[in-house]
């Protein structure tokens, strides 16, 4: 099922590999370079600069599980606007889903692309949405960002430091949902203490 | 099959360290414990407040304070709290706008598990996060997971004092609309600031958890007062009061009541006879026939009956142990009164009375009466009567006031500590706010 595809990184020449059928961005390990899958050539979208000052636990191939399921992360893209950055890994699930591990402020939520049918872009501070099969969800933030970062593999171009608009909405019990006003996508997921989730091959850090 | 573990991991990947910025105030270094989850940080040699968001450091506030001797907990240290390290990485003094009461905020930060807080007041702590879950707030109450929660305070909170670093933008003077309301020993507090809202749940901490969390422990000062969300007095202790007052009870029932079955109230002797007061001769006593009384100690009662109107009559009972010539004397009277006073009857006393005789050892007795004195001269008939084994009450009721008094006294306890609680609140319930109106 999944395609092992070996290139070269046009920039430097390291081997680049795309391991799931599903992703099309490729950061070459070595150069930092930001490869997108087209067709049968790779090319380069830019490079993007270390990530200072980070200390997330979670890297490329920490394995955990989310309702009884495993998944690996396979990427990660990072996220900054007005008060600071967040997280959202690429969660390469055993069952062939995908999903994204949200790390914003310290908290740590699962969550998953779903179908919109109101496909009702322009929300307000407050406002209630009703999520078939979730709830019904409020508006908490409008966020203004753009992505600053990737590494490892994503099933998406990044358009690094692009503006975009980001929704988050607030749901019963411990769920959230974003809805990207830009590219009019909705994730639904949860927030999860960071037990649950029973990582392994996390990152070392130090004096910790 | 996933892909190949191996393969995805990084494979120069480092173990992280703090990162280290300047001060571009006085080129001082700056580390911030939390990377950059961190977007503010105080520069530890100048005092200047520093915005670390972005690539380039910005000076937000250059106004230095000096550090309050209330802090207790130092920037850097680490403890052990509901079984995870943390890292005190910030420190802030927040002041009630109106009471100008102070409290204070420690961040803490563990790379896996996020930001919580140790706030301070009066001595009082609280473990603090942020919450998720949906909260539906009105004027008078907190609903969030299931639970009610009771407003205490609500009010304006300042930033007096800052210290360490902070994962949102904060800085001397900033204010935020806060509310509290508790339901023992939590508390849900509310902040908006700028039309965002961010709710959080704290829990009671006993002063001798925080100050064993560290390693060295620390000292910390002794609680003053009632904080709003101090757990209720005795409140694990209320169920091993009841159950030790239903117990009691049982016992204290269970056994009177065997005592007062197996008594066996026996009329051993009687003796009759009249009297007048007032003939210049001494009255007779009466002396009865001898008689057993068996079965080990017990209590006896003189019963007493007299022809009284308007009127008294009194005599000596004596029970003498023939073997051992041993006399147990005692005192008895009737007394009755009656009339009309404005048309309507009254009557005091009875003309039949009971004396009780405690702890008679058995043996062979005889029982004798001599009256002794009446009010007027108009003749009475008597008769008296020796009751052997007959049950006492007086024990039974000073054990169940004994009994009571524990879940009494807990109760009003539990109350004083309550009413201490809402003392400090604008929003008591109605219950609790006798006390408020006498201060």
């Amino acid at each position: 099922m999944n395609q092992k595809d070996f290139f070269s990184c046009p920039a430097c020449g390291a081997e680049v590999r795309f391991q799931t059928s599903v992703t099309v961005t490729s950061v070459c390990t070595y150069c930092a370079s930001v490869l997108v899958r087209r067709d049968i050539d790779i090319e380069s979208i830019g490079k993007v600069a270390q990530l200072l000052g980070d200390v997330s636990p979670i890297q490329i191939g920490t394995r955990g599980s989310f309702e009884k399921t495993h998944f690996d992360i396979a990427g990660r893209a990072v996220y900054s606007w007005s008060e600071g950055f967040w997280s959202e890994w690429f969660a390469k699930f055993d069952d062939g889903r995908s999903g994204w591990l949200v790390e914003a402020q310290g908290f740590f939520g699962m969550c998953f692309e779903r179908h919109w049918e109101t496909k009702k872009t322009y929300l307000s501070l407050g406002q209630k949405v009703s999520i078939e099969g979730h709830g019904s969800f409020e508006v908490s933030d409008i966020k203004k960002n753009s992505c600053v970062f990737v590494e490892g593999e994503l099933p998406f171009v990044p358009a690094l430091k692009t503006p975009r608009t980001s929704v988050d909405l607030r749901g019963p019990d411990s769920k959230f949902a974003t809805v990207e006003q830009d590219s009019i996508q909705l994730f639904v997921g949860a927030w999860v203490p960071f037990d649950n989730f029973n990582f392994h091959h996390l990152r070392e850090l130090d004096g910790w | 099959m996933a892909g190949n573990e191996e393969s995805l991991l990084k494979k120069d990947a480092q173990p992280l360290k703090p990162l280290i910025l300047s001060c571009p105030n006085c080129q001082g270094a700056v580390t911030l414990l939390a990377g950059n989850k961190s977007l503010v940080a105080v520069c530890s040699s100048c005092g200047s407040t520093l915005d670390t968001a972005d690539q380039v450091v910005k000076v937000i506030d250059k106004n230095k304070k000096s550090r309050p001797i209330e802090q207790t907990l130092e920037i850097g240290m680490k403890g052990k709290f509901h079984g995870h390290t943390w890292q005190i990485i910030g420190f802030m003094v927040r002041r009630d706008k109106s009471s100008h009461f102070k409290w204070r905020e420690y961040l803490l930060f563990n790379p896996r598990h996020g930001f919580r807080f140790l706030t301070e007041a009066e001595g009082h702590w609280n473990w603090v996060v942020q919450l998720h879950v949906e909260v539906v707030d009105s004027r008078t109450d907190a609903q969030a997971m299931g639970k009610t929660y009771q407003v205490f305070h609500r009010g304006t909170a300042i930033v007096d004092y800052v210290a360490g670093e902070f994962y949102w933008r904060v800085k001397v003077g900033d204010t935020a609309k806060v509310a509290d309301f508790i339901n023992p020993p939590e508390v849900l507090s509310k902040e908006v600031t700028d039309g965002e809202k961010v709710w959080a749940i704290g829990e009671y901490m006993d002063v001798k958890t925080v100050e064993n969390a560290f390693d060295p422990p620390v000292s910390l000062r002794i609680a003053e007062g009632v904080a709003p969300n101090q757990p209720s007095l005795l409140q694990n202790d209320m169920s091993k009061i009841w159950t030790a007052f239903f117990l009691g009870m049982a016992v204290l029932v269970a056994t009177q009541f065997f005592t007062a079955m197996t008594s066996k109230k026996q009329r051993v002797a009687e003796i009759e006879g009249s009297f007048t007061n007032g003939t210049g001769q001494p009255a007779l006593e009466q002396v009865s026939e001898p008689f057993e009384l068996k079965g080990g100690r017990s209590a006896a009662e003189i019963a007493l009956y007299a022809t009284v109107d308007n009127d008294w009559f009194s005599g000596v009972g004596t029970l003498t142990n023939v073997k051992t010539g041993e006399t147990f004397e005692v005192e008895t009277g009737v007394e009755y009164y009656w009339g009309t006073a404005g048309g309507e009857p009254w009557s005091e006393g009875d003309n039949r009375s009971t004396t009780t005789l405690y702890s008679i050892p058995e043996g062979t007795y005889r029982f004798s009466f001599q009256p002794n004195g009446s009010g007027n001269h108009v003749p009475k008939t008597f008769r008296v009567a020796l009751i052997w084994d007959v049950t006492l009450w007086a024990n039974f009721w000073y054990g169940v006031i004994a009994v009571a008094l524990l879940p009494l006294i807990a109760g009003w306890r539990r109350q004083a500590h309550e009413l201490k609680r809402w003392s400090e609140s604008d929003y008591a319930p109605a219950w609790a706010k006798g006390m408020e109106d006498e201060e």
